[in-house]
């Protein structure tokens, strides 16, 4: 029983850390958004605009639930909560620091994608559930393209796990403490990662869900109010694990560059692994403020054509020199 | 009542899924709306994973997951939809006496397999793989062994009869009708 407590109890912390990440994370967005186009950002709820966020999540409670009339009560009620759920329950496996994890799964890297692909459904059931053209067809067009990145990004970490000899998460980042980090082994895995995992979050330039301006927005257009905040909370969670996966396969996790891992206090390699993420978060905003958006057949033929190809070339020549090295 | 009982405590995470995925799996044949029958069938392969987490098959859940769910549900989903299945068309198809026929089959696969249980297994045998040395090498270890070793030719069988599939769609796909 005892386990069972301190597991319902590990959960509402990751679950409290992770709405308050969301917070931070869309304030982090406005000011960064702001700061690339010159101008101040939020700056008038509380001391620098830091409770504007908490002011929108009270808007978003506090505006009325539309549903529409011939919609599907029951699967437009499950999706936002599966888009959230999803994302949330792959932190599981996730090693925040060498003492600080809830479980390390024997292939947790598979654990956290066979969840992201999950997050597929959350789309296509809200796009039908809404019974809303542009609904369904945006649901489609997201699901297109979450399925097509999906097959990239597994390609692409596959080099690492030939490396490795491992899928547990833990074990990778052990391996990288005795070595190199694996960003200097496979650089353009770390590449591929990095670009097919901002298209899997549907961040821009890959963001076609939400082109309201153009599309219509997508899957999400008939939802309001708290729904719609927990799509909003589901992909920035998805941003969050996507960022913790790849520090963890690639940039070492906790450890701390140059230095002597064995005696540092753990809530330095926790500091370590935090900045670690918020640095390739930063990254994918930097991302959105730089690149326009892509059109529906570029980026489709930009993850078959380009992406795809490069990901096996990849993972063929990682086989060949880990099978070389060894023999 | 108090067997049930007896049984449940055992091992109740199995019995609250395994009820869980039979009753999805009914839901799934008897619903009208083939989006509903997707999303039972969704379901049920959760409830199918759950179950393989407890026997200790970690992998094996896994992959059932990133799979069958992740990967041929969401493709069966797209084609109801792309087909408009949704909603209105509502696939009744007349079975006639072969319904009578797909009855009685179903329950002597159900007896055959109740029989191959009870001869040919016997529950908590162990094989080359006990539990305690998969834990120790790990799921994915002890199963990659098998597959590339004992199993290879079946394994490249499977993955050609594979790309024979995806050559045939693109090969379906690329002729116009001219």
């Amino acid at each position: 029983m005892n386990t069972m407590l301190s597991a319902i109890l590990g959960v509402l912390i990751l679950f409290g850390v992770i709405a308050l990440q969301g917070l931070i994370l869309v304030y982090m967005e406005r000011k960064v958004s702001a700061w690339m186009q010159s101008r101040l950002g939020p700056n008038r709820v509380g001391p620098w605009g830091l409770l504007q966020t908490a002011a929108d999540i009270v808007k978003l409670l506090l505006k009325e639930n539309i549903r529409n009339e011939r919609s599907d009560r029951v699967i437009f009620f499950l999706a936002p909560i599966l888009a959230f759920v999803a994302p949330f329950a792959a932190f599981v496996t996730v090693p925040f620091a060498a003492t600080i994890g809830f479980r390390d799964l024997d292939m947790g890297a598979f654990y956290v994608f066979a969840l992201g692909s999950s997050v597929v459904f959350a789309v296509i059931w809200a796009g039908y559930g809404s019974n809303n053209r542009y609904a369904l067809i945006g649901a489609m067009r997201s699901a297109a393209q979450m399925i097509s990145y999906e097959v990239p990004l597994v390609t692409a970490v596959l080099g690492v796990f030939l490396v490795a000899g491992t899928l547990s998460l833990r074990e990778i980042v052990q391996l990288q403490s005795q070595g190199l980090w694996y960003v200097a082994v496979q650089p353009l895995g770390f590449v591929l990662f990095l670009v097919a995992a901002t298209a899997e979050s549907n961040r821009a330039p890959f963001d076609l869900p939400e082109a309201e301006s153009e599309l219509v927005a997508g899957f999400h257009t008939e939802y309001s109010g708290m729904k719609f905040a927990f799509f909003y909370l589901g992909e920035y969670a998805e941003m969050l694990v996507s960022s913790c996966v790849l520090v963890v396969l690639f940039l070492g996790g906790w450890l701390i560059p140059f230095a002597n891992n064995a005696n540092v206090p753990t809530w330095l390699h926790l500091l370590s692994f935090v900045s670690k993420v918020y640095l390739i978060i930063f990254l994918m905003m930097w991302f959105r403020w730089t690149f326009p958006r892509l059109r529906v057949d570029h980026l489709m033929a930009f993850g078959w054509k380009v992406l795809m190809p490069l990901a096996l070339v990849n993972l063929l020549a990682t086989g060949l020199i880990v099978y070389w090295l060894k023999s | 009542m108090e067997t049930v009982l007896q049984y449940f405590s055992i091992n109740p995470v199995f019995y609250i899924f395994a009820t869980l995925a039979v009753i999805f799996a009914l839901m799934m044949v008897t619903s009208e709306n083939p989006v509903y029958s997707a999303i039972f069938l969704v379901l049920t392969f959760f409830c199918l994973s759950v179950i393989y987490l407890t026997l200790e098959a970690e992998f094996v859940a896994v992959i059932q997951v990133l799979v069958y769910t992740g990967a041929i549900m969401v493709l069966f989903v797209f084609v109801i939809m792309l087909l408009n299945l949704g909603r209105d068309a509502q696939l009744t198809e007349y079975a006639g006496p072969m319904k009578y026929l797909s009855i009685l089959l179903g329950f002597a696969i159900l007896i055959q397999i109740g029989l191959a249980t009870k001869v040919t297994f016997s529950i908590g045998a162990k094989g080359a793989y006990p539990i305690e040395r998969v834990n120790e090498m790990g799921n994915t270890e002890a199963i990659a062994r098998e597959l590339f070793s004992q199993y290879l030719y079946p394994f490249e069988i499977a993955s050609i009869l594979l790309l024979l599939g995806m050559i045939g769609a693109i090969v379906i796909s690329k002729k116009r009708p001219d």
